[in-house]
């Protein structure tokens, strides 16, 4: 059961809009490492996952993932509030205005809607954490491209604090896998898969 | 005045209920892969002890944090206040000269 807090969990205070980049920093909300897909993919992991230590790091870190979805969001809004329609034309963001006006829609920086594609839920634990390491990582660099090419203070703040996540997520992963590897035969981590074979019934 | 001063305290008790909350975050996370962690766990006891403190002070004064924080029996205050991707009241009202490029 989830509840919402009203604020945000970092802020976001932009002061002037850029269509251009808030045609960049969408991805990171429909994109394929963007938070929406990610927040799915721990939520959905989480019910296979049979070590309750690690169903509680895939539930709190899918959490999070919402809270960043929704500081996405709020840059996208705060990017794109109030533009005429001569700045949609000439800063290309007319495709999107078309389709959404100027309302928040997940899709990528190349205008591919988001895709349940974007993540696997496989049911067994060593191989959904090692996606869930991969998934961070490419977060992380969808956020260092970013950096490079924007350098408004107060659009790169909140991206930098989202990259940080995304490294320390990394980290409560590869515990995870520790733990979850802790549990199985040491001579041979694949001998069953823990959330399937010999499940008392 | 009265309402610079308003809207002062308003963000800095605010930034306040971010960083503790922050900080009960990141150690949940820590305490999911460390539940035995008594340092870890007083710390988290420590700092809901104190969110709890700001936010009740923050939700008296301006409004519902979240829905177990509704003490207005006039009026339905959760829909009250702006929501928290509208940012400060300057936001995206200034005109980037990037636009028209």
């Amino acid at each position: 059961m989830w509840n919402y807090e009203k604020r945000l969990q970092f802020p976001v205070n932009i002061k002037e809009t850029n269509p251009k980049l808030a045609k960049l920093i969408i991805t990171q909300f429909g994109g394929p490492d963007g938070e929406l897909m990610a927040s799915m993919r721990y939520l959905s992991q989480r019910y296979a996952m049979p070590y309750k230590s690690v169903a509680g790091v895939l539930t709190d870190i899918g959490t999070e993932e919402l809270a960043h979805l929704e500081m996405i969001s709020a840059m996208v809004y705060q990017l794109t509030r109030n533009l005429s329609l001569e700045e949609i034309q000439a800063s290309g963001f007319d495709a999107y205005y078309v389709d959404h006006t100027l309302g928040i829609y997940p899709i990528s920086a190349g205008g591919a809607s988001v895709k349940a594609d974007y993540f696997q839920s496989k049911g067994d634990p060593i191989t959904d954490l090692t996606e869930d390491l991969a998934a961070e990582q490419k977060a992380r660099t969808t956020y260092d491209n970013l950096l490079r090419l924007i350098k408004e203070p107060d659009v790169a703040e909140p991206l930098r604090f989202l990259r940080t996540r995304e490294i320390v997520h990394f980290q409560r992963f590869g515990e995870s896998l520790r733990l979850v590897q802790e549990q199985l035969d040491s001579k041979n981590f694949y001998q069953c898969n823990p959330a399937f074979d010999q499940k008392p019934r | 005045m009265f309402q610079q001063n308003q809207a002062h305290e308003k963000s800095v008790l605010l930034k306040s209920i971010g960083e503790v909350s922050f900080v009960l975050q990141d150690l949940c996370l820590y305490l999911d892969t460390h539940p035995e962690d008594c340092a870890a766990l007083d710390y988290y006891q420590q700092c809901l002890a104190y969110k709890e403190q700001l936010e009740e002070i923050y939700c008296s004064t301006f409004g519902p944090l979240t829905l177990n924080h509704i003490q207005n029996c006039q009026v339905w205050s959760w829909t009250e206040e702006a929501w928290p991707w509208e940012g400060d009241c300057s936001c995206g009202t200034m005109k980037s000269v990037y636009s028209f490029q």
